[in-house]
């Protein structure tokens, strides 16, 4: 059953949602619709190797790596 | 997904009501003063309401109590724990969805949100702190990088002391030591 996940633009980077879809596109099928203010990822078709874990560690994933480009868009260390 | 309330640390941010830049500390022990005010503040507070269900925590932050970078690093922090997922509910707010990794029962959960809670009023003061010291540590940097001829190196000691020791001697000739004892 496929799974939709709202990544708000003011949360994560456009560009790191797309890097994960890339990232994760062999494990799944992704489709990813961007909107003003927001991405839209729908899941499905998953390996059943990582049914339980492919959802979750995709927006771990997304959320990473927003965090680390918006710090490095403002000239910050990480922590 | 059941609710529960801890005494927590919800209410104002450090930074609320202080103008940008007049009421900046002036030195670090200043600065680190202002963190302490804040954690008393923080600390003086609402109860804290989170939901939790099977292995996930959800709680909804006020974005102009908590703001968006010290949230940023606490997920960071909690990225290798569990899985967490942010949503913007509506304008001003944050959602933070904790999910475990593994099975965990209530009171793991509890514990786990008590932990986020606890990290984000850290990164919360690490913040206000950052803030505060902000001009200090660009002076010093400014200092580092563009240092005039007044700063005193290694080499202008050195070179301080030899003519502290010339000035000593009667002619003004340097004289290995090993001949000045004999």
């Amino acid at each position: 059953m496929p799974e939709s996940l709202v990544f708000s633009h003011s949360l994560y980077a456009a560009a790191e949602v797309k890097s994960a879809v890339d990232a994760f596109g062999h494990l799944a099928q992704f489709s990813l619709e961007e909107s003003e203010g927001e991405s839209v990822v729908t899941i499905s078709e998953i390996q059943d190797d990582y049914a339980e874990i492919l959802v979750d560690s995709f927006a771990n994933y997304a959320l990473e790596a927003s965090i680390v480009a918006t710090r490095k868009e403002v000239g910050g260390e990480l922590l | 997904m059941s609710k529960k309330t801890a005494t927590a640390e919800s209410v104002r941010g450090p930074l609320d009501g202080q103008p940008e830049t007049e009421n900046r500390p002036a030195s670090v022990e200043e600065a680190t003063e202002t963190g302490a005010m804040a954690a008393a503040e923080l600390a003086d507070s609402e109860e804290f309401t989170y939901a939790i269900a099977d292995r996930t925590v959800a709680l909804v932050l006020d974005e102009s109590i908590y703001k968006k970078d010290a949230v940023f690093g606490t997920a960071y922090l909690f990225i290798e724990k569990c899985y967490v997922y942010l949503t913007a509910p509506s304008e001003g707010q944050i959602g933070v969805r904790l999910r475990t990794r593994g099975d965990a029962d209530e009171a793991a959960l509890e514990e786990m949100a008590g932990e986020f809670i606890n990290e984000l009023l850290n990164q919360m003061i690490r913040h206000s702190v950052g803030e505060s010291t902000m001009r200090i540590r660009e002076y010093y940097m400014a200092r580092a990088f563009f240092a005039t001829d007044t700063q005193t190196t290694i080499d202008d000691l050195l070179a301080e002391l030899d003519d502290e020791e010339l000035e000593e001697a009667p002619l003004e000739i340097a004289v290995p030591w090993e001949d000045n004892d004999a």
